[in-house]
């Protein structure tokens, strides 16, 4: 009995076993960093490291929460930012002028770039009833198609140095310019999710959208808001990328999607819709990038964390499955 | 030949607790060969936590079960299915786009000798030869998707037919059957009487104990009450018995004077579901509109709220002309539709009480850009505590309330809109005797306030009992309407069977 109990607690919330994996990261990874003879994973400047890196992918996944609540999902994340990073790199390459105000027309084309497909991809959802699927799916390869041919499949650069300002700028001389955007799109998050009619709307459709329809959720909007807001969202996360690399590469974000699709639902927002909140994705986020670091950090290359990142997943719906199982015998 | 006095299930002492509740409390029931018994008992009374111990869905805490006299234990729904029991579920467990003999013979397919490959001669002449004795006549290739609910429900029967079931367990069958698919069920339900197969009755109308029952069994709040002859009971002694209380009156209606007209439709016609429909609403009354299922009485009430579109036809709301293209537009101009599924069409089940409650009017809560969350659930806890709402905060998920109170939470959603014309589309369906007249009496408040309410109902005592004028409606289109004072059932089902046709006043 008390170590039914005892689950109940741990997995009664989903923050408790997404805080607790969290911890234990670090500690795995501080004993396997020791014992190679490289302590100091668990520090301040690790941390700011983890969220330098999590803070493109976060901007994504803030979106694509958004997109996932509502029921829906976007394959297109990874080719968009691709394709956004690449036009801001032309325009200010073209423009062959290095001063902040035509960086800033720079970036707003890249931005723009990401509104625009946004649209085209929400309204066939919204407008023509096309599955999220197959919609995102088409643009997945049709946007990386164009940034290879836009590019001749070389990235652009050298960039000019105001540029690099997004993804390799600090604020206060501490805290990377990314992470003060990252925050504050979770900000924008957090209030559209919790304190907004959209939000509202987004978790109603989500749930139930025969029954949002017939409570007069304008249903169309929504949809085509949402994708507008992912796909900008990752425009923008592609720009601070190309800014970073220093380059506009049509390369870039191939497979962005699996990561940030996995951060939102390790976080505990539902493929099927209607359920999942922003602290989750935070959290979802932390848990997998930490992961990510941890293993670079004792050496382990790409082939093993994809082996790992795929066993995160299935942990965490399996946690999910307890939770209900959990919540069922409660009733 | 089995004794009629040999009992064919006997269920003793079944307890079963859930955290916190006593679900079942030694509760007995007794099933003989060739006995319809029913089992009554208002939503939460326990009757399908026993059934589902029965089938071997959920494990009972304490008791014993005995099977022609054999003591048996039933841990999984397979095990059930093996002692003879089969369970027919108000929703059905059949897969949409297989055929009926597929369907019936799912999981057990006939194999060509030992071959892994289905006989399908024999699997279409066996499925034939169980329809039969439900008095099913349709193709057996038929994908079940393009079966009426009725015809599902037979698919349903001859399935547990098939696999020699000598217990079969119904679950509400009757609420989602029209008249005349109901005496097809009965005319069934009495042949497998007949063949000494016992049956478990599940049923919110009483009326149809006396119809089809040999004995009742009496559940209230996990307790067994009684078993009885139908015959020694009367309707009043079931319904205490459930309720434990007198309930004062089943259908509460008060007249109230008749306002102004609030919503009048003029030859609405949407192709292929109705034509040229005209009436009037006006605040203070409840005008009925019933019909057999199918009738298009819903595809009406969807027209007017702008879920549907519609081909001709005018619509006034409070004497002016609206065009409503939309359910928005609707709630704009104060229509409310209450569906007949309210899990599946009315409520998001996710979603807290107070979040579904502000949904349609969430400008209402709206300060700046923001939502007022405190505000709104200001508003929601007045709600729950104005229709009485049982929960257990306004922070619980919808899923979690009994009908009766999702249905109110439906209505306390429209009531925060303002709407002055509400369609309640079957309100009481699968909502126990106390909760219906509670919503009856909502109803009376409403009216009192000056709401205008259409009611589409095809439970005919409920009609009769609260509606002020009735319209019928017959294969599309409206075969006469009745004045409260008029209307009997016999005029209502000549009526909705095309039998008289009356000119609409």
């Amino acid at each position: 009995m008390w170590l039914k109990s005892w689950l109940k607690l741990i997995f009664s919330r989903t923050w408790v076993p997404l805080t607790i994996t969290l911890i234990l990261e670090f500690i795995a990874f501080e004993i396997l960093g020791s014992l190679q003879g490289q302590p100091g994973f668990a520090s301040l400047s690790t941390t700011i490291l983890i969220l330098n890196q999590l803070s493109i992918f976060g901007i994504m996944a803030v979106g694509m929460n958004l997109v996932i609540i509502s029921g829906g999902i976007d394959l297109s994340i990874g080719s968009i930012s691709a394709i956004s990073g690449v036009i801001s790199a032309l325009v200010t390459v073209h423009l062959h002028i290095d001063s902040p105000i035509y960086i800033l027309i720079s970036y707003i084309a890249g931005v723009a770039i990401g509104l625009i497909t946004g649209s085209i991809i929400g309204s066939l959802i919204a407008f023509i009833e096309i599955p999220p699927f197959i919609v995102t799916l088409a643009f997945m390869s049709l946007l990386r198609g164009l940034a290879n041919i836009i590019t001749a499949g070389k990235p652009i650069s050298p960039l000019p140095e105001n540029f690099l300002f997004l993804g390799r700028g600090q604020f206060l001389n501490t805290i990377p310019i990314s992470i003060v955007i990252f925050i504050l799109v979770f900000l924008w998050g957090y209030l559209v999710l919790n304190y907004t009619r959209l939000g509202r709307h987004i978790y109603a459709i989500g749930g139930n959208e025969v029954s949002a329809k017939l409570s007069g959720v304008p249903i169309r909007k929504t949809k085509l808001l949402v994708y507008i807001a992912c796909s900008g969202l990752s425009a923008l996360a592609g720009i601070i990328l190309a800014s970073r690399m220093g380059s506009g590469s049509p390369k870039v974000g191939i497979g962005d999607e699996l990561a940030v699709i996995a951060s939102v639902v390790i976080g505990g927002t539902s493929l099927s819709g209607g359920k999942g909140t922003i602290w989750g994705t935070l959290l979802g986020l932390c848990v997998v990038f930490t992961l990510n670091t941890g293993l670079n950090w004792i050496g382990v290359e790409t082939f093993g964390q994809q082996v790992t990142l795929g066993l995160v997943i299935l942990t965490a719906i399996l946690v999910d499955k307890i939770q209900a199982k959990l919540k069922t015998s409660n009733e | 030949m089995p004794s009629h006095d040999n009992l064919l299930l006997e269920m003793k002492h079944i307890t079963k607790r859930f955290p916190g509740v006593l679900a079942l409390d030694k509760v007995k029931l007794e099933l003989r060969y060739g006995e319809v018994h029913c089992l009554v008992g208002e939503n939460g009374a326990g009757k399908s936590t026993l059934m589902k111990i029965l089938a071997g869905a959920v494990p009972m805490d304490d008791g014993e079960i005995y099977i022609e006299g054999k003591k048996v234990e039933i841990t999984s729904p397979f095990q059930a299915q093996q002692l003879g029991i089969s369970m027919i579920y108000q929703e059905f467990n059949l897969i949409p786009y297989l055929s009926v003999a597929e369907n019936i013979f799912l999981g057990r397919e006939p194999k060509k000798g030992k071959t892994p490959f289905i006989d399908w001669k024999r699997m279409y002449k066996d499925a034939e030869d169980v329809l039969n004795l439900v008095g099913l006549k349709i193709d057996v290739r038929t994908p079940v998707v393009e079966l009426s609910v009725a015809q599902q429900q037979m698919v349903e029967i001859a399935k547990a037919l098939s696999i020699k079931a000598k217990i079969i367990v119904m679950d509400e069958p009757s609420a989602t059957l029209t008249d005349h698919e109901l005496k097809t069920l009965f005319d069934i339900i009495r042949t497998l009487r007949r063949q000494d197969l016992g049956i478990i009755y599940i049923s919110h109308r009483l009326e149809e104990l006396y119809e089809i029952g040999n004995r009742v069994t009496v559940m209230r709040d996990g307790q067994y009450i009684g078993t009885f002859e139908i015959c020694d009971v009367t309707r009043e002694d079931i319904i205490r018995m459930m309720v434990g209380r007198e309930l004062t009156e089943e259908y509460p209606k008060v007249i109230f004077k008749r306002g102004p007209e609030r919503l009048r439709v003029e030859n609405l016609t949407r192709k292929g579901a109705f034509e040229n429909i005209s009436f009037s609403v006006h605040a203070g009354e409840i005008v009925g509109l019933t019909g057999l299922v199918g009738a298009g009485r819903t595809e009406v009430a969807r027209a007017i709220f702008g879920a549907d579109p519609l081909d001709k036809g005018k619509i006034y709301v409070d004497g002016s002309e609206v065009k409503i293209r939309s359910p928005q537009e609707a709630i704009y101009h104060g229509i409310g539709l209450l569906t007949e599924d309210r899990k599946n069409q009315g409520l998001v089940l996710s979603m807290t009480v107070r979040e579904n409650t502000t949904l349609a009017n969430l400008k209402r809560v709206t300060k700046w850009l923001f939502l007022n969350i405190p505000e709104e659930k200001r508003v929601s806890k007045k709600f729950v505590e104005e229709l009485q709402i049982r929960t257990p905060s306004i922070e619980q998920i919808a899923q979690n309330l009994s009908g009766g109170n999702q249905q109110k939470v439906v209505l306390a959603k429209w009531l925060f809109t303002n709407s002055k014309i509400l369609i309640f589309d079957e309100p009481t369906r699968g909502i126990d005797v106390g909760a219906k007249a509670e919503i009856f009496k909502l109803m009376n408040q409403l009216l009192e306030r000056g709401v205008a309410i259409l009611m589409i109902s095809s439970e005919l005592p409920e009609v009769l009992g609260m509606c002020d004028r009735i319209l019928v409606m017959h294969e599309g289109r409206l075969a006469g309407e009745l004045s409260r004072e008029e209307a009997t059932q016999e005029k209502i089902m000549q009526l909705a069977t095309g039998y008289i046709k009356k000119n609409v006043a």
